[in-house]
């Protein structure tokens, strides 16, 4: 079954993720792709996690993991394209 | 270990990798900024701890890191909205921070150029207060150093002595009621210190009501207008000046046709009334020559022969006065009449061929018969005889003196030829004017009464005809007179 944090959490992204597109249309940040995805990665970790409770538990749990570890990629992607960023800054100045 | 440890220690080395990496990036590094990067370690920390939770839970190492597994979980999402928020926040302030940096560049630039301007520029509401105005608005409105400039509001500036919606006496409250307008006057002050502006007003928002305004450009004519006014004043004298002169003139001229006539009058009297005894002198000394009352002697015959030729002389010379007198005065009508203008010239030139004997010269005349000339045979007669006179009077013996009729063109030109002394280019224009003759080359006064060609001249001139001379000295002279196409009878 699942956790009432596990369902907080997911009411909590399913409620801020249409509001907060909005606003991360309108930021201008090198790797916003990235951070983006791997957000969304964890969001989809959420969905999982619940679903893994009714259904095919091994298969979701998996992908529930999965899901946590691509976030994790894509988030040290993302610091990567920042850091590129920055350095290109300093040599341009 | 089972698969799913595997994934989550890959999942925690992948956010300790973008932890490290995270923390590595500068913090002033455009986009991100202190507001951003903090919490985003600390998004990607909060997994790294998840991450790190489930290896050691699915690796059987650790179990401890479980119980607060869920926490991290539950604040991940409000930790990547708060930086959402923040980061969108930063930039909105930056845009407006750019906006009203560039707003207030610009609003320097429009302060320069208006301030700048040699035009006075001012916002008027309907009630006359003025909102805006520039230097040279102040200048001319006479409003001086007050608070109140194209950078800040100026209020109240209308009250005051000044009648209300009024400075100096331009009514603003009206201007911009009657706005939009062209270039209109106004006169500022009075008196010498009168300064004169040409306003023209645009509306600014609601055209009519009590939230109309309007932007009124002034500009000072006041030098224009005195330059005007001074222009004016002076085109004034100037007419009164040439009114004056022109009714002097019309008496002046007045009296000198007064005095011209009474000359030409007594010149007519006078001659006149000297031809008379002339002719008795004249006549009575033929009487004598030809020994009428009695013989007289050798001596006596010489001295009767002077009296008679000083008296033909001077009876010729009262004869041309008369005529010239005449011609000026207008007392010489034209007769117009048909007439060959060959054979004309040949019957006026013929009785001149014993002069012209008597001084040995040949004297030709090539006058063929041609189409008919309507004009005054007497008065082109007479022309002729002036110019064939002069041509043998001035042409020594052995000299020829020949008298043509040629085309000129559809008119015709009756030119007299002579082999004479000639006429100085200087000479040549004075010969026509009265009582001027030229020396001869011995400076030898010839005869004659210097009437002749300013007879001819004015004839010519009555009659439409042109009168010229080409002449050279020591090798004679031509004139000519040329008769206009338009003289002949078709």
């Amino acid at each position: 079954m699942y956790q009432e944090s596990e369902i907080v959490s997911l009411l909590l992204a399913l409620f801020l993720t249409p509001v907060m597109a909005r606003s991360v249309r309108s930021i201008q940040m090198h790797g916003k792709a990235w951070f983006v995805a791997g957000y969304l990665s964890v969001v989809a970790g959420y969905v999982f996690t619940i679903v893994e409770g009714y259904w095919l538990y091994d298969l979701f749990n998996a992908l529930e993991h999965l899901a946590y570890t691509v976030s994790g990629v894509w988030f040290a992607m993302g610091g990567l394209a920042l850091l590129r960023r920055s350095r290109a800054s300093r040599a341009d100045a | 270990m089972s698969p799913v440890a595997l994934i989550d220690i890959a999942g925690a080395v992948a956010f300790l990798v973008a932890l490290v990496v995270v923390a590595l990036v500068p913090s002033d590094t455009p986009g991100l900024g202190r507001g951003t990067k903090y919490p985003l370690l600390i998004a990607i920390g909060l997994y790294l701890f998840v991450g790190l939770s489930n290896a050691g839970e699915h690796s059987g190492l650790i179990d401890a890191l479980d119980a607060y597994e869920d926490y991290a979980e539950l604040m991940f999402i409000p930790v990547i909205a708060y930086i959402i928020y923040g980061r969108s926040s930063v930039e909105q302030l930056e845009v407006a921070e750019r906006a009203q940096r560039q707003a207030r560049a610009e609003h320097a630039l429009l302060t320069s150029i208006v301030n700048t301007t040699p035009v006075g520029i001012l916002v008027a509401g309907a009630g006359g207060d003025v909102s805006l105005v520039n230097e040279e608005a102040r200048r001319i409105l006479e409003l001086g150093e007050r608070p109140g400039s194209a950078q800040e509001p100026l209020e109240g500036v209308a009250d005051g002595p000044a009648a209300a919606g009024a400075i100096r006496g331009l009514d603003l409250a009206a201007i911009v009621r009657s706005a939009p307008t062209g270039d209109r006057l106004h006169a500022l002050g009075s008196g010498d210190g009168t300064v004169w502006v040409s306003a023209r007003a645009t509306t600014l928002g609601p055209a009519q009501g009590p939230d109309a305004r309007a932007v009124i450009a002034l500009e000072d004519v006041t030098s224009r207008i005195r330059s005007e006014i001074e222009l004016e004043h002076y085109r004034e004298d100037l007419e009164r000046l040439v009114d004056r002169r022109t009714a002097e003139l019309i008496e002046v001229n007045r009296e000198l046709r007064s005095a011209n006539e009474a000359a030409q009058r007594f010149l007519a009297n006078v001659s006149h009334e000297l031809r008379t005894p002339l002719n008795a002198i004249i006549g009575f000394t033929a009487l004598l020559l030809q020994e009428l009352p009695g013989p007289v002697n050798e001596e006596q015959r010489r001295q009767l022969g002077m009296v008679s030729d000083s008296g033909q002389q001077l009876l010729s010379l009262v004869n041309d006065v008369l005529d010239l007198a005449r011609i000026e005065a207008g007392h010489s009508p034209v007769e117009l009449a048909a007439f060959d203008l060959g054979s004309h010239i040949r019957a006026v030139v013929a009785p001149l061929s014993t002069v012209a004997d008597g001084r040995s010269v040949r004297l030709e005349c090539v006058c063929a018969d041609g189409p008919a000339l309507m004009s005054d045979a007497d008065k082109l007669g007479q022309i002729v005889r002036n110019l064939v006179s002069n041509a043998i009077k001035f042409t020594g013996p052995g000299g020829s003196v020949r008298v043509g009729v040629a085309r000129d063109g559809d008119g015709a030109v009756v030119e007299v030829i002579d082999t004479g002394i000639g006429i100085s280019l200087a000479d040549q224009e004075r010969i026509f004017e009265a009582f001027v003759q030229v020396d001869s080359p011995d400076h030898s006064k010839p005869p004659g009464t210097g009437l002749g060609l300013a007879i001819c001249r004015e004839l010519c001139d009555l009659l439409g005809l042109r009168l010229t001379v080409a002449s050279a000295l020591g090798e004679g002279s031509t004139f000519r007179v040329h008769v206009p196409a338009g003289q002949f009878v078709a």
